[in-house]
């Protein structure tokens, strides 16, 4: 066994996981997905690395394995667990939930109307921009925002309520949310 | 008559192949030793090689995407994502450069560290240190400006990052702006391009002549398992193309590339960009220049250097932590954009200051206290184990043909996956194909040497 290596092949792997973790499945912040590609070829090296520093000189025995081991598993438990034991699929309901919004300078439909569907609800949105400057739309929480539209054009974004709760929809764009574009998305447990 | 031209053929070959190397005496490359080791080493040996390695793979991929990238403002995007979806096999030439860029940046501070925990800077090695820290800034700068040149929303926020940056240079900044960088985003991208096609790999080039040691150890296994590092971390993870930037929208909420969140951690404490951004780095990048100036221990080893030892983890530390403190946004969507981004200073900078300190005192508790105990043991049942790894010959034949079968199932399917526009697949198997290369030139390593024996 190689020392050295070996004390940086754990490292390489324990910076991975802890990257990925963050990426994958952290709720911290949204842009913390842009941590994958380097963590996952942070683990690669590391795994990479791992025989060349254990077999070195020999064979190691069960006590040098033991942190191996730990590094592996706790990488299984962040990474692999989730999957698992992430929140139950949610069956979908059966019923299109159609919206229309008319984006203006600064609210949606002139007013930010409360959106309310139920659970396993598929919901399509249509924002029609009849603004003078360029938006979007985004269910926080429930959805990817849509790209960004400019004044004239229309554009669906389409998701499945799987969540239950009090949501915001805003106009990403940054500031727009702020200067009045957000209102309440909620969504209700189901009836039936 | 068959035999006989076949033995004259191989005379001739070899005649030329004496020729060749006989006149090639005359050139600089004799100078270079290329030493190709017999057995298993650790990588530590040669990292660098390995980051050249890397450099060179990007070179490669580099001028094949200059066939197809146009450096303008309006056509760069474009032109990206002609070589992602249209141009035959641009999505994974595109991939191996993205990756290839990310391991040559944790190569070379893996490399950096490995080097300043080892002391290898002591013995008459103070010019090839400071070369290197030289083409690590250069390695970070031609990162910088290659994935600018996309000219997404992340590109765009890096090149403001940048100009903001190099014009908040007491006096001479705006001069210096405007030479650097020109006069607007068309003048960038321009001007990005030529400094990361011509000018920083030039330089680095150059300065690499310095930093290159004489004997330069080239590990073929090594460096196939690291090319099918890359592919497979490729294949897990295809560089997205990002919303393109367009001067009329304004842009979302993204954070620049892993090596420069760091930097933009510091810039969003809201203190003095000039210190932030250009005094801190500055002063980590003078540090390190100064080390083997500072450290006149004669020992080489970590733990007798409780000091360096001590800063070397804080720095490792410090990368890590700003790096991925970069990386968080608030992620509340209602309140304003400063907001979001604006990271409370005096929790930032105690942390930083927590963590030189605390590195500092655990490495010193490390080699007063724990240090003398441990190797106490250590000598005490010390059993020097000759171990010999033999493997029969029959058994090394079996590997072989296992090996070499899987490495054509592995290309066909490959092939196949990419002709069934499976790119992630296929970069993926073409990865494992290439480290399962790497494992039979060890086969044949372990082989020859056994023959030796």
């Amino acid at each position: 066994m190689d020392r050295g290596m070996y004390i940086s092949s754990h490292l390489l792997i324990l910076f991975g996981i802890i990257g990925t973790w963050l990426s994958l499945y952290s709720n911290i912040s949204d842009s913390f997905k842009e941590l994958a590609g380097v963590s996952i070829l942070l683990i690669v090296l590391g795994l990479m690395t791992l025989p060349v520093a254990l077999l070195k000189n020999g064979p190691p025995n069960l006590k040098q394995l033991s942190p191996t081991a730990g590094v592996l598993i706790i990488g299984v438990i962040l990474i692999g667990l989730p999957i698992f034991t992430g929140p139950p699929r949610v069956v979908e309901s059966g019923r299109i939930i159609n919206i229309t919004l008319i984006s203006t300078e600064w609210a949606f439909n002139q007013t930010n109307p409360t959106i309310q569907v139920e659970l396993g609800d598929r919901v399509r949105i249509t924002l029609i921009n009849n603004g003078t400057i360029t938006h979007s739309i985004e269910v926080v929480g429930l959805g990817p925002p849509s790209p960004k539209i400019n004044p004239g054009e229309n554009i669906t974004i389409e998701f499945v309520a799987t969540k239950e709760g009090t949501f915001d929809y805003i106009c990403p764009i940054p500031g727009h949310a702020e200067f009045g574009m957000h209102g309440k998305f909620i969504v209700t447990s189901r009836t039936k | 008559m068959g035999e006989k031209g076949h033995k004259n053929i191989g005379k001739l070959l070899a005649d030329l192949y004496n020729w060749v190397i006989d006149r090639l005496r005359r050139t600089v490359l004799f100078g270079i030793r290329l030493v190709i080791p017999k057995k298993l080493l650790s990588i530590h040996g040669f990292l660098g090689m390995l980051t050249l390695v890397t450099f060179i793979i990007l070179g490669v991929t580099g001028v094949l995407l200059a066939f197809y990238y146009k450096p303008s403002i309006t056509q760069a995007y474009t032109s990206v994502k002609l070589i992602n979806n249209e141009v035959e096999f641009g999505i994974i030439i595109r991939n191996i450069h993205y990756h290839a860029a990310n391991a040559m940046l944790i190569l070379a501070i893996y490399h950096l560290f490995y080097q300043l925990f080892s002391g290898k800077y002591k013995v008459r090695n103070e010019v090839i240190w400071i070369t290197g820290i030289i083409t690590g800034v250069l390695t970070f700068l031609e990162a910088y400006t290659g994935y600018d040149l996309i000219l997404n929303e992340r590109g765009v926020l890096a090149i403001n990052i940048g100009a903001s940056l190099t014009n908040s240079v007491p006096i001479i900044g705006r001069t210096l702006a405007s030479i650097l960088l020109g006069f607007g985003f068309s003048d960038i991208i321009l001007h990005f391009y030529i400094f990361h096609i011509l000018v920083i790999p030039l330089l680095m080039i150059i300065i690499l002549t310095i930093h290159l040691p004489r004997n330069l150890i080239f590990d073929p296994p090594v460096v196939a398992v690291l090319g099918g590092a890359i592919l497979i971390a490729a294949g897990l993870y295809p560089v997205p193309l990002g919303e393109g930037f367009n001067p009329n929208i304004p842009p979302g909420i993204t954070v620049p590339e892993w090596y420069i969140t760091g930097l933009y951690a510091l810039l969003r404490t809201g203190i003095d960009k000039f210190v932030a951004g250009v005094l801190l780095p500055t002063l980590f990048i003078v540090y390190f220049l100064l080390i083997p100036f500072i450290d006149k221990n004669k020992s080489m080893s970590w733990h007798d250097r409780p000091l360096i030892t001590g800063l070397g983890i804080a720095g490792l530390a410090q990368i890590a932590l700003t790096t991925v403190w970069g990386f968080y946004i608030n992620p509340n969507k209602v309140i304003g954009l400063a907001e979001r981004l604006a990271i409370d200073p005096i929790q930032f900078y105690i942390i930083l200051a927590i963590i030189i300190a605390a590195s500092i005192i655990a490495s010193y508790v490390y080699s007063i206290y724990i240090h003398p105990k441990i190797s106490q043991n250590r000598t005490s049942n010390k059993t020097v184990k000759n171990f010999k790894f033999t493997i029969s010959e029959r058994a090394i034949t079996a590997l072989v043909i296992a090996a070499i079968a899987i490495q054509v199932i592995l290309t066909i399917y490959s092939i196949n996956s990419y002709a069934n526009k499976l790119y992630n697949i296929s970069m993926i198997s073409m990865g494992a194909s290439l480290t399962i290369f790497g494992f039979l030139i060890h086969l044949a390593r372990i082989f020859s040497a056994q023959e030796g024996d």
